[in-house]
């Protein structure tokens, strides 16, 4: 049997940076983790959808828009709707006001600008386990 | 088991949370899984697995994605299963078949997952045969494979698809390209992508001439050539109407019970080969260990050695 991590890392909503998201993507990747990657301009629905379909064990969303708090509010509340238990992080330009209320909301992470992308694999090692039957 | 049961039943309703963690333990290949494939393979519709390969970059996702969009004119749920790479490093992998597909992401008939090649050879992964069979179990039809993207030896998606598409696009090489054995065998229709550049005219003669050295008996399917663009929505529906064609090509004469036998045996031959691989490997790795102690032996006298060992037990156990 040979269990790894699978991940879907994507960006939501009307922001077309997708720089730092894909060396995120490509440092997950070197990680050893399988990152399934969805591109630009996702709705939330879309998201969820995809990450079911997926069978991922976690999801990351890269959001520097600003609209941060709207976007992961409902993606948290489709993954509720539809039954799915997938941890969700992000990474964006997020004021530390707005990092207390996401954890609030049910994200399990944030990532500013300026962390390393070993800390993310790091973090992804310790909290995210892969699914099973 | 009452899980195994509930399982089934999550499968035929099309449940898709159901579905994908048992995909997901089906490429983990968790020996649990084997119990429920089992259940689930009489229960397969009959759909048609349309298997897609060619080199990278050529667009094999993008028409994919203009393929489905048709299939789902006509009301038909669709399942796509795209396959990239795993480091051979790392083993990790960049899963991103499913950029060009977006359109269908929020279409709750149109089930797309992506597959990491996991090592395996060929431009399949080892659970490609086991995700379909789940695919077919819950009524997707057609269903799409895309293959990593190939060089000129990767031919393991003839082995489990209906129909073989190979897909090619100008500006890849010269004519003696197509001369070549491999891919360029394989195929029940080629497609010319990227249709809309200049040399696709060239490549699609190229191949025309590669079809008309072999000798085709009036009843045979004769490989067709179809040149698309799905930028401009040129040639697909005739390519849907190609691949639809040879699907009723295949329904004739028992030509699909044919080549369903054929689907089955290379699972059962893929699923053994595993097997006796782990168990090969293991061994040889067990027996290897001791001799080449002291020194390196000549690898040519140990290896015809080893072999003829191993055909006497293996004759000795049958």
């Amino acid at each position: 049997m040979e269990k790894k991590v699978r991940l879907l890392i994507g960006k939501v909503g009307l922001d077309g940076h997708d720089r730092g998201v894909k060396i995120v993507a490509r440092a997950l990747r070197d990680a050893g983790f399988e990152v399934v990657y969805t591109g630009l301009h996702q709705t939330p629905e879309a998201i969820v959808n995809m990450a079911i379909q997926e069978g991922v064990d976690a999801i990351g969303l890269s959001i520097l828009s600003g609209a941060h708090l709207e976007l992961f509010e409902r993606v948290l509340c489709l993954l509720k709707e539809k039954g799915a238990t997938i941890p969700v992080f992000g990474g964006g330009i997020i004021p530390p006001e707005d990092i207390v209320a996401l954890k609030k909301m049910g994200v399990k992470e944030t990532f500013t600008p300026g962390a390393l992308t070993d800390q993310i694999v790091k973090w992804i090692e310790d909290n995210i386990v892969p699914q099973s039957l | 088991m009452p899980k195994v049961q509930a399982i089934l039943e999550g499968i035929l309703k099309k449940d898709a949370l159901t579905a994908s963690r048992l995909l997901r333990a089906v490429d983990d290949q968790d020996p649990k899984t084997i119990e429920i494939l089992e259940k689930i393979y009489p229960e397969r519709k009959p759909s048609q697995v349309i298997g897609l390969t060619g080199p990278p970059g050529v667009g094999k996702s993008t028409l994919i994605d203009a393929l489905v969009a048709k299939e789902r004119e006509g009301g038909a749920c669709v399942g796509v299963l795209a396959i990239d790479p795993s480091s051979p490093f790392t083993g990790g992998a960049l899963l991103g078949d499913r950029i060009r597909m977006s359109r269908h992401a929020s279409d709750p008939d149109v089930f797309i997952r992506s597959l990491a090649s996991r090592g395996r050879m060929g431009g399949l992964s080892a659970s490609l045969q086991d995700s379909l069979v789940v695919m077919q179990a819950m009524g997707y039809s057609p269903i799409f494979v895309e293959t990593v993207g190939t060089g000129q030896d990767e031919v393991e998606v003839l082995r489990v698809s209906h129909t073989t598409l190979v897909v090619l696009a100008p500006g890849l090489g010269d004519s003696i390209q197509s001369l070549k054995a491999g891919i360029m065998e394989i195929a029940d229709i080629y497609v010319v992508n990227k249709a809309d550049k200049d040399s696709a005219r060239t490549l699609q003669s190229e191949i025309e001439d590669l079809i008309g050295m072999k000798a085709y008996a009036p009843e045979d399917w004769q490989p067709r050539v179809i040149l698309t663009s799905p930028a401009y929505d040129q040639g697909l529906k005739e390519l849907q109407e190609a691949i639809k064609a040879h699907w009723t090509y295949l329904n004739k004469a028992g030509r699909r019970r044919l080549k369903e036998e054929q689907i089955a045996k290379q699972l059962v031959i893929g699923r053994m080969q595993d097997k006796i691989l782990h168990l090969l490997e293991t061994k040889l790795n067990h027996l290897l260990e001791g001799a080449w102690k002291d020194e390196i032996l000549n690898p040519y006298t140990m290896s015809n050695k080893l072999f003829e060992r191993f055909k006497q037990q293996v004759v000795d156990e049958t």
